[in-house]
């Protein structure tokens, strides 16, 4: 085990983890889904970063988001935050992890209890971790948490959480963040429930929580135009597996892997002079219509370069160029990745 | 104008629809004018609550109690008309005169029943939820199919496995449970459904959120393909700017229950002119371009049992002048077929110089 007080472990390191779910057929079916098929991420704590993992339903990046919050046991594999595995910490240090990874869920409408006030979300938080040595002070520091994220404070508190609107309640997680100051922010989804004008809200409310505040983000999204907006690294998930990892504008201006490249040809251009007729996509096979093999790419059945090897053997993270690796035997030739991540996972 | 009403389809004036409160009336949809040309895809954006769901329900008929229809109409040019004598056609008290005209908002009973599926089809929301998951698709398909037109089993038959067809689906579809099929497949198996019967006009609402970038192609290419096999008119209603770029020929855009302003799918996209459709167009991020920071629609969206005096957009409009909040701006045609609801558009000088200097803002005098 890492020493605690390291302080070169990363803030925080997931390392070939995987998440079996047995019993996916029914109640009494044997049938297991691999949701997590050794995912390896690390997150580097000297300066605050912001990792974007996208991929399409089914790709298992809620059930990562789920892992690293310590809500799903990990069947394998390890998360450490700051060196320590998070499944063996105890009572006091499950608690400071808890107030160091603040998770933000992709329903506004169901994170809130409907019989209290707005306020109490609050309030209860300075209460808990004792932010505020006096009721004044709390009522300071919250009015000053909801100006944080571009809410009045009259405008929201005696309210209930049916009389908001989405945006506005996942502004209100936000507040609670910013309360909070934690490490690291776990979104899972965030923006996929409010409207597109305070979309760009909230993604700039996290790009100043980084750049102001210091805290890093986990942000989970299957909306591509918002990955490269908030810039950073970003992750490829397709079934279970990492596939694609880089640079942001490396990924998305040149992404590698044919899965990625699906992806971004999919995404509405938003000019109506350069639309995609005339470019007929024919895979369009949802992944949730194949079945898939452990010992070949996930992406085989789908793949219009598809070669021989890719049904047969799983591709390791290639390089593509520097830090920018994809699991796809086309960039074979540039030999096996020797980024951080993947050389963790290659102990 | 007779030349021109040859082309249009629909044609819906003055629609309000309210939901009736021991509060107060929530006037969600409150004043639209909208015309929806043959074969084309009209589009319907606007944030949650802005009353485009609402409105399409209307016009199909859906709106229950408390809901109310309280004024207007809609007039439907179906070519060729129905067989069918409509007992709206014959004066339904709104001073209608076209003989071909049916008004949606008064046809009743059989006719309303006798109009749907067979002239007007719906995708409704989440639709893809909305297959009976103890009915095979095929059994339900044809269920639609024998109840709503007078085809033999057999002929019914062959068209579910055309139409299938048509949203690129196999025949093993038909002898699926819902269950069995992702959701896409389950959304082009509804648009599908929407498209047996030929109708003239297909009303989808959000048809492709929460799908997957790659499915929500498919789809969106699926709705395009109807639309040129069929002839078929789609009004297609979404919150996502993106995908009416991708898709629709003309775009409304609506703010608390009001059209705010309506153009070809290029005028909204390249030179919009109201300041709220300006901040829904830059407030959608560009894959691969510049990383510039977003602007926002910053504020509160108004509530509609109290929408804003005046301009209802004016308490979050960073240009809004002094008569914004007393005077509700009417239509400006910026040229034929662009109208757009805002005083910045007044004076005809103000439009000059706004086009010359769109990075400005232009205050009249």
């Amino acid at each position: 085990m890492t020493n605690l007080t390291n302080g070169a472990a990363p803030l925080l390191e997931v390392q070939q983890v995987r998440k079996v779910f047995s019993g996916a057929g029914g109640m009494m079916s044997t049938q297991e889904v691999l949701a997590l098929d050794d995912v390896s991420l690390v997150l580097q704590g000297d300066q605050a970063k912001l990792l974007t993992i996208v991929g399409e339903s089914g790709s298992g990046k809620s059930t990562l988001a789920r892992c690293i919050l310590g809500l799903t046991p990990i069947s394998g594999g390890s998360i450490r935050y700051r060196g320590q595995e998070i499944s063996q910490m105890n009572k006091a240090e499950l608690l400071a992890y808890r107030r160091a990874v603040q998770p933000v869920f992709q329903d506004p409408y169901s994170t809130y209890n409907p019989f209290y006030r707005i306020d109490r979300v609050l309030n209860m938080i300075v209460r808990k971790f004792k932010l505020a040595p006096s009721p004044k002070e709390a009522s300071k520091l919250i009015d000053e948490a909801l100006r944080a994220v571009d809410l009045r404070p009259h405008d929201v508190l005696g309210r209930y959480p049916h009389q908001l609107s989405g945006g506005e309640r996942q502004r209100i997680m936000l507040a609670r963040i910013y309360l909070m100051k934690p490490r690291l922010i776990i979104a899972d989804e965030p923006i996929s429930m409010i409207d597109a004008a305070l979309r760009a809200l909230f993604l700039n409310i996290l790009l100043d929580f980084r750049d102001q505040l210091g805290i890093s983000c986990i942000f989970i999204t299957h909306n591509l135009s918002t990955a490269y907006y908030l810039g950073g690294e970003i992750m490829v998930m397709c079934r279970g597996r990492a596939i694609e990892e880089g640079n942001m504008d490396a990924v998305i201006k040149e992404p590698s892997h044919p899965y990625t490249q699906l992806l971004i040809d999919s995404v509405p251009s938003q000019d109506p002079r350069n639309r995609w007729s005339g470019k007929r996509t024919t895979n369009a096979v949802e992944a949730s219509e194949l079945h898939v093999s452990t010992n070949s790419c996930v992406f085989a059945e789908r793949c219009p370069q598809v070669m021989e090897i890719c049904r047969t053997k799983r591709p390791p993270a290639f390089t593509v160029d520097g830090p920018h690796t994809a699991d796809c035997f086309l960039y074979e030739e540039n030999g096996v990745a020797t980024t951080y991540a993947a050389a963790v996972a290659a102990d | 104008m007779s030349e021109n009403s040859s082309e249009v389809l629909l044609k819906a004036s003055d629609v309000r629809i309210h939901y009736h409160s021991v509060g107060g009336d929530y006037k969600v949809v409150d004043g639209v004018d909208i015309t929806v040309n043959r074969n084309e895809i009209f589009g319907l954006a606007g944030e949650s609550g802005c009353g485009k769901s609402t409105l399409v329900e209307g016009i199909i008929r859906l709106i229950r109690p408390p809901g109310d229809i309280v004024s207007g109409q809609a007039l439907f040019y179906p070519h060729p008309p129905p067989s069918r004598a409509m007992t709206s056609t014959k004066g339904n008290g709104h001073g209608q005169t076209d003989p071909n005209a049916i008004d949606l908002f008064a046809v009743e009973g059989e006719d309303l029943r006798y109009l749907r599926w067979r002239y007007i089809s719906y995708i409704p929301q989440g639709s893809m939820n909305s297959l009976n998951p103890v009915m095979r698709i095929g059994d339900q398909m044809m269920d639609v199919m024998l109840q709503h037109s007078e085809l033999s089993k057999r002929a019914a038959r062959e068209r579910i496995s055309d139409v299938l067809r048509i949203v690129g689906l196999s025949d093993r579809v038909m002898r699926a449970y819902p269950h069995e099929l992702s959701g896409g497949m389950k959304q082009r198996v509804i648009i599908g459904m929407a498209v047996t019967l030929n109708p003239q006009l297909i009303v989808a609402d959000e048809p492709t959120t929460a799908l997957d970038v790659n499915v929500q192609r498919a789809v969106l290419e699926t709705i395009a393909e109807v639309k040129e096999r069929t002839g078929a008119t789609i009004i297609f209603v979404s919150h996502d700017m993106a995908v009416h770029a991708e898709l629709v020929d003309r775009l409304g855009i609506m703010y608390a229950g009001e059209v705010i302003e309506i153009g070809t799918v290029y005028e909204i996209f390249e030179a919009p002119k109201h300041p709220y459709t300006q901040r829904l167009i830059g407030s959608i991020p560009d894959l691969g371009g510049v990383r510039e920071r977003l602007e926002s629609i910053t504020g509160i969206a108004p509530s509609p049992i109290a929408w804003p005096q005046g301009c209802r957009f004016h308490p979050r409009c960073p240009q809004a002048m002094a008569i914004c909040s007393e005077v509700a701006p009417p239509f400006f045609e910026i040229s034929p077929g662009h109208p757009v609801a805002c005083h910045l558009y007044n004076d005809p000088q103000t439009i000059q110089l706004y086009e010359n200097k769109s990075s400005e803002k232009v205050v009249p005098a």
